[in-house]
């Protein structure tokens, strides 16, 4: 028995079936995608307006026009199961529809980064409709959904919970977005492709993983600090995790050829701060 | 002539004592031999057996512990010859001396792998709805792997549970809607992880209960039926045993005779698989086993006779299975799952059971199921803990109130207090599809709970010898603390005998099951929902073609309907309590239907015997919306075919050929990509409105016994999906839902074992 059928045997008894997985990879960049949907402000007040910048990439669109529209409403329950679209639902606000406008700054070669068409959302105060002190202290989640549209009729779809809190009224400090300066190897950025396998981290701006009061379901109170969550978006070459803690370093494999139509090789890197704060850096080697 | 008269008296005197020693009945010219008859391998004495003695033909009779006494056998050599039917003959040389040693005769048993042929018992239930399959038949049971609740899988009227999954799903209902217990107790789990084998060792088994639609008052709190195993007695004539080595586990056990009146039996198992898969996965990057998976068990049992009245028995039962990984790179389907993953359950048991003969129509019996739960899950920086502690009570009055009239009365209860630490995301599972764990709201709290239990029932069985009717009225009363309800429920049996041969029964009643703890919880659940309710009816005929003799068919089955109601299912409504906006989690919302039809065909016709199961059903569900849509676990058409035959030299080759409809699943149409979690949502199409392909597989089993004079030696090689027919278990798809592939069922798998027992 040769070990392919013994371990697949093994693992068959453990309880794992077998597949043949040539299912495309999270983290590879090519197809339409959504990368983050970054707020200026992940947390705030009733009434204050946000500003989100989605980061799009279309590393395959080959430049083809991409449109979008976007929309708000109350949280309809997406952590319990609800779907999360605000069809249906009596607080929805159309923030750009149903004529879908122009995405903006996604450019020649790759197509990749923050798209400058941003859109503006009012934290509305029908969000602590029902809601109870200790929850208005922890935030309620406002939804914004994006739906991002190509030439050839591909679409994503992607949402984001705004948190809206009382945090500032009693005195706390309501989240911020954490930040990516620089990608790291070896003590240094990296900002030129090598052949050899190397090492990265993310280096964080001041201030990115933030010391927090969390308060509790019972109203009981706890510091926390941040965990720092890095997702490793890359056009080429492959990396050893999807994902790495706080400044923990990723193994980088280039490419053996460098992409074509002048593209470049693109590492993008996600930050987030698991309470709805992110930020992306984007290197282009 | 003095000396002719000498010679002729002489001669005459010469002739008589050689015919008369010749004749052996010359009293103290032979010796005296005693000795034992026994069965070759399993030791056990042979009662009231001729044995004899050639040529000069002596005969002697065992006794009933099979011991014999020869007087008179000449000196010198003869031959022992022992004829019994189901035995090799016995012909063996001897000599007869003055050594006065004790013979050990052991006669070789023609086949040491034939079994009952009697699949199940029915008639001999108290239920009529029971079906009961005995350890000579699930040991040999091909793609059972010795296992007495795998086997149960075989049965009619159960669905085809997924790979290696524990579950028995009975008659249209949810896996969750079947309780499992041991000698009457409920326990936590009856397999160990992956299903791979039931918590007790399959040899301490006596026997195993499959209840289904319409089952008897006796048991309760379950909608779709029970499953329950009823361990044996020790055996009292010797200290004996076994010990097994196969590619999972590796285990023994041991009883004998403690007293004039007791008996013992100690068991234990312990698995290497996770050994043997570390070292196997050791050079891959991502799965980085540091704990493999493992399980252990253990069972204790004593039993005596404390009077001639009073019967004691005490059963002990322990398991411990732990399944623990590290993942060094997140899961592709959920990028969010990562870092250590760890899982323990364990539970125990301890059954004392007392049997009090009051008098020849009147019997009570008394038991206790005291024990503790145990089960840990980590998994990154979520966790959940439960530490449970059970005392179950059961206790049965049993009366012959009038030649036409037996009662059964008694009470069923079961107390538990639980502890749970838990920090976890809320993990929605709409349609069978789950949403990415890092989607839902975390949630952590300790909660502590009590749960009671209580359940009173009647059975009457009124039957006159002179009718071929019997009727079965029952009813049971169940109370549930934490929903605050009481209720009562009828069950209801009919049964005609049109002959000795041939007979048709009627059962339903009402069934109640409790919401789970989690379901009834403030803050996870829904503290106002209530027990979830079903109505069952099942007809069935049973005829036995055999009519008395051993070979031939005995066909059954009929059809059965449930109605299911009040049914808790999960719910993604905001509700407001107590002023503040909260997910609702849980509802009485759902509701449901199984209507259907089983037969079993058993086939004995020597060396061959066979079994043919079929169900055709249909189970659907209502949505709060009132739509219908397929249960998750609908099969239409199940078939198992089995068959075996016994062979010369003690081989035994068995098969078994299963065909099941494909399970319903939920089309998923796109996926909404979250950006505070970095997955993607399932958008889902209808629920359930597609299927899986159709599952087929066929399995082998070879059984050969080596049999020597004080032990025997087993082996068997089990092949299961000897076609390597890849079957589709569930749908994989890729992180955005774009696109799909299936996860496939076992591959062809061959398991072997040896086995001694002494």
């Amino acid at each position: 028995m040769n070990k392919t059928v013994f371990l697949s045997i093994l693992v068959a008894m453990s309880g794992v079936a077998c597949s043949k997985d040539n299912l495309p990879t999270y983290i590879q960049l090519g197809d339409l995608r959504v990368l983050a949907l970054i707020a200026d402000k992940p947390e705030a007040p009733v009434g204050t307006l946000v500003t989100i910048t989605p980061v799009v990439s279309d590393v395959n669109g080959g430049g083809r026009a991409l449109t979008f529209t976007a929309e708000a409403c109350n949280d309809p329950g997406v952590g319990v199961g609800a779907n999360p679209t605000c069809v249906g639902s009596d607080t929805r606000v159309v923030l750009v529809g149903p004529t879908a406008a122009a995405v903006t700054g996604i450019a020649a070669p790759d197509f990749t980064g923050a798209a400058t068409s941003t859109i503006a959302v009012t934290l509305p105060a029908s969000v602590f409709t029902n809601a109870s002190a200790i929850q208005q202290a922890i935030g309620v989640p406002y939804l914004f959904v994006y739906k991002l549209i190509a030439a050839d009729g591909a679409t994503v779809t992607a949402f984001k919970r705004v948190l809206v809190s009382v945090k500032p009224a009693l005195g706390a400090v309501a989240n911020q977005n954490p930040s990516i300066t620089a990608i790291m190897s070896g003590g240094s950025a990296y900002t030129m492709l090598g052949t050899d396998k190397v090492f990265l981290s993310p280096l964080f701006g001041a201030n990115s993983a933030e010391t927090f009061v969390a308060i509790q379901g019972d109203g009981s109170t706890v510091q926390q600090t941040e965990q720092l969550i890095t997702t490793w978006f890359i056009s080429d070459g492959s990396v050893d995790s999807f994902r790495t803690l706080s400044t923990d370093a990723v193994g980088f494999v280039p490419p053996t050829s460098p992409p074509p139509n002048g593209r470049h090789t693109v590492i993008l890197p996600v930050v987030r701060d698991g309470r709805g704060g992110e930020a992306f850096f984007k290197q282009a080697l | 002539m003095r000396i002719d008269s000498f010679f002729k008296s002489s001669l005459l005197l010469a002739t008589f004592l050689a015919f008369f020693v010749a004749s052996g009945a010359w009293a103290g010219s032979g010796v005296t031999i005693t000795g034992i008859l026994l069965e070759r391998g399993t030791r056990a004495p042979l009662p009231s057996v001729n044995i004899y003695i050639l040529p000069e033909k002596i005969k002697a009779v065992t006794d009933q512990d099979g011991k014999f006494t020869v007087e008179n056998v000449p000196e010198g050599p003869f031959n022992w010859v022992v004829n019994l039917a189901g035995y090799e003959k016995l012909d063996k040389k001897d000599v007869a001396g003055a050594d006065g040693k004790p013979r050990q005769l052991y006669l070789e048993k023609s086949s040491y792998q034939v079994y009952e042929t009697t699949i199940y018992g029915k008639a001999k239930n108290r239920d009529d709805s029971a079906r009961t399959l005995r350890a000579s038949e699930f040991l040999t049971v091909p793609g059972a792997r010795g296992d007495p609740v795998k086997a149960v899988q075989n049965l009619p009227g159960v669905a085809r549970a997924n790979g290696f999954s524990s579950q028995v799903i009975i008659e249209g209902s949810a896996p969750q809607d079947t309780r499992y217990w041991i000698d009457g107790h409920e326990v936590p789990i009856i397999f160990h992880f992956g299903g791979l084998t039931s918590v007790l060792i399959p040899e301490s088994i006596d026997r195993v209960e499959y209840l289904a639609a319409g089952y008897g008052p006796e048991y309760g709190r379950a909608l779709g039926g029970q499953v329950g195993v009823w361990t044996r007695s020790p055996k009292k004539n010797r200290l004996q045993g076994f010990g097994f080595v196969d590619i999972f586990n590796s285990g023994g056990l041991l009883e004998g005779p403690v007293g004039e009146y007791g008996s013992f039996m100690v068991s234990a198992r312990q698995s290497y698989i996770g050994a043997v898969l570390r070292r196997a996965l050791k050079n891959n990057s991502s799965l980085n086993l540091t704990v493999a998976p493992q399980f252990s068990d253990t069972t204790m049992m004593y039993e005596t006779e404390l009077t001639p009245r009073d019967h004691f028995k005490v059963v002990g039962v322990g398991s411990r299975d732990q399944l623990e990984f590290l993942f060094t790179q997140p899961v592709k389907q959920d990028p969010s799952i990562r870092g250590n993953f760890d899982n323990i359950t364990a539970f125990y048991r301890l059954i004392p059971q007392l049997t009090h003969k009051h008098s020849e129509t009147t019997t009570s019996r008394y038991s206790l199921g005291f024990g503790r739960d145990w089960v840990r899950f980590d998994a990154g920086s979520d966790y959940f803990y439960l530490n449970e502690y059970v005392l179950s009570g059961r206790a049965e009055l049993e009366q012959q109130l009038t030649p036409f009239w037996k009662s059964y009365a008694g009470f069923d209860s079961r107390y538990t207090w639980s502890n749970v630490d838990l920090r976890i995301p809320s993990f929605n599972n709409a349609g069978g599809i789950g949403n990415p764990i890092s989607t839902g709201t975390l949630m952590a709290a300790h909660v502590y709970k009590r749960a009671d239990q209580l359940g009173l029932y009647l059975r009457n069985v009124l039957h006159d010898q002179e009718s071929r009717w019997t009727l079965l009225p029952g009813a049971r009363i169940d109370y549930y603390n934490d929903t605050n309800e009481l209720l009562p429920v009828p069950r209801l049996g009919l049964r005609y005998d049109v002959d000795e041969y041939f007979n048709v029964r009627l059962a339903g009643g009402m069934y109640t099951q409790r919401p789970s703890d989690q379901e009834t919880d403030s803050t996870f659940g829904n503290p106002d929902v209530k027990s979830s309710r079903a109505t069952h009816v099942a007809l069935s005929a049973e005829k036995d073609f055999r009519e008395g003799s051993s070979d031939g068919f005995v066909v059954s089955g009929g059809p059965f309907y449930k109605y299911l109601y009040n049914l808790v299912v999960p719910s993604s409504n905001l509700v407001v309590r107590n002023g503040a906006t909260v997910p609702l989690n849980f509802a009485n919302t759902g509701s449901g239907r199984v209507l259907g039809g089983e037969t079993l065909v058993k086939m004995n016709f020597k060396p061959w015997t066979g079994w043919l199961s079929y169900t055709l059903s249909r189970s659907t569900r209502t949505d709060q919306n009132g739509t219908d849509y397929l249960f998750r676990y609908d099969q239409t058409h199940v078939l198992t075919a089995i068959a075996s035959v016994d062979l010369p030299r003690n081989w035994k080759i068995s098969g078994r050929f299963r065909y099941s409809t494909g399970n319903p699943v939920t089309p998923v149409t796109s996926g909404t990509f979250d950006a505070d979690a970095d997955v993607y949502v399932a958008n889902r199409g209808p629920f359930y409105s597609d299927r899986l392909a159709a599952f087929y597989q066929l399995d082998l089993r070879f059984d050969k016994k080596w049999i020597y004079d004080k032990w025997i030696l087993s082996f068997y090689l089990d092949v299961q999906n000897v076609t390597n027919h890849q079957n589709p278990e569930l749908i994989r798809y890729a992180y955005d839902f774009q696109s799909k592939t299936t996860v496939n069922d076992l591959p062809i798998l061959p398991t072997f074992g040896i086995k001694g027992e002494f």
